[in-house]
């Protein structure tokens, strides 16, 4: 697993997903090898920050005292452009089926990927 | 509570106006005859949202009434499908009385070759399916492990759902147990909450069901509330379940889920004299 791109883990404003470049398959999280077909060596990538929303669910019970401050706050699931699935925070009037967009936004003292509807 | 109503009150207002401006749309656009359809649109909307949720209480109600009768159930106190409703919102849509609880307590069982009493439990058949760990990997809906485990123990034990008399089915969440229940075929799609609420799954019914009150209502302490399921199993196999004893427990169904519904066991037990 070499040479991954800083990404929003690392506090910098991206998502950097691995492309197969035997099988072609996307894989959100990175691995030595491609979980589809086994290839070594997968290609890292950073997406688009485009999709569409999977799944939502409001939380408003917080897990931990740190995020209490921002309860009520929606977990979506959504499927990017670039064809991986990833979870991440979204606006809270979020519906499935929403074409959405990516910015980043602290939650919690660290910085994560945000999703709201594509303008 | 508060923080409840303001959530309501924020998303009410903005369906309102969402609603308000589909209406006002038509009417410009001089199409007041599909107005009426957007009212039914919004009445059925409001209609399934209260349904989903009144479903999926019925499952921590069933969970409840068992555990009221296993004198080491964390929860002795009876619940309505009004108070699940009224739970306050943990995750939408499920509410408090829709998860289990953090539990202390543990489980035991020993196995042994030689049968201790009268009646015995032997594995029949056994089955595991590991299809991902995040949630983000999972495959479809209408793929997910608990069909391909069912599938394989069925080939392995020789037996269908139909032979089955007694069932032990994770039920982490609500969700958790109307969706297993489903995929394993004890419930056709979409009516496993109908059959628990025409007693199906009750202690009397055709399919008892976690007799000890599930992980819902029972406790769910980690490995040791999965294990219940096991406990409270073998003591209907063996007719040891005092107030609780069901009919006929010979043959028994066990499922296990481990991870966001990821990795999971289906085994088939069956009672040797």
């Amino acid at each position: 697993m070499s040479d991954k791109p800083a990404d929003w883990t690392k506090g910098v404003e991206a998502i950097v997903y691995q492309s197969c470049g035997v099988c072609g398959k996307p894989q959100y999280f990175h691995r030595s090898f491609c979980a589809a077909c086994g290839a070594p060596e997968p290609a890292a990538k950073r997406a688009s920050g485009a999709g569409t929303v999977y799944a939502t669910s409001l939380v408003c019970r917080a897990a931990t005292p740190e995020t209490r401050a921002h309860v009520p706050y929606n977990i979506v699931l959504i499927d990017t452009a670039e064809g991986f699935r990833m979870m991440a925070h979204g606006d809270n009037d979020l519906a499935i089926g929403d074409k959405v967009t990516a910015r980043y936004q602290p939650f919690a003292g660290r910085l994560v990927p945000y999703f709201a509807k594509a303008k | 509570m508060l923080q409840m109503l303001v959530v309501t009150l924020r998303e009410g207002i903005e369906a309102f106006l969402i609603v308000a401006i589909a209406i006002t749309y038509l009417r410009k656009t001089g199409r007041d005859g599909l107005v009426p359809a957007a009212w039914w649109g919004t009445a059925i909307a409001v209609t399934l949202s209260v349904v989903l949720g009144v479903f999926l209480a019925e499952f921590a109600v069933l969970m409840r009434s068992h555990a009221l009768t296993h004198p080491g159930a964390q929860f002795h106190e009876a619940i309505t499908v009004a108070d699940v409703m009224a739970s306050k919102p943990v995750a939408m849509p499920l509410k408090l009385l829709d998860c289990c609880p953090v539990s202390d307590g543990g489980a035991a069982f020993v196995i042994s070759r030689e049968r201790t009493g009268a009646a015995g439990v032997q594995v029949r058949g056994c089955a595991q399916a590991h299809t991902h760990q995040h949630v983000t990997a999972a495959p479809a809906l209408s793929e997910l492990g608990a069909e391909i485990a069912i599938a394989k123990a069925k080939v392995a034990s020789g037996l269908s759902i139909s032979d089955v008399r007694y069932a032990a089915v994770y039920d982490s969440f609500t969700i958790t147990l109307a969706m297993l229940l489903e995929d394993l075929g004890l419930a056709k799609r979409g009516e496993a909450a109908a059959r628990v609420r025409s007693g199906h799954f009750g202690r009397d019914g055709a399919m008892p069901l976690n007799t000890h009150g599930g992980l819902l209502s029972y406790g769910h302490c980690g490995v040791g509330g999965a294990m219940a399921h096991l406990v409270e199993t073998h003591l209907q196999m063996t007719d040891r379940a005092g107030s609780r004893q069901v009919r006929d427990a010979s043959i028994a169904l066990l499922h296990g889920d481990g991870g966001v519904l990821s990795s999971h066991v289906s085994m088939f037990l069956e009672r040797v004299r």
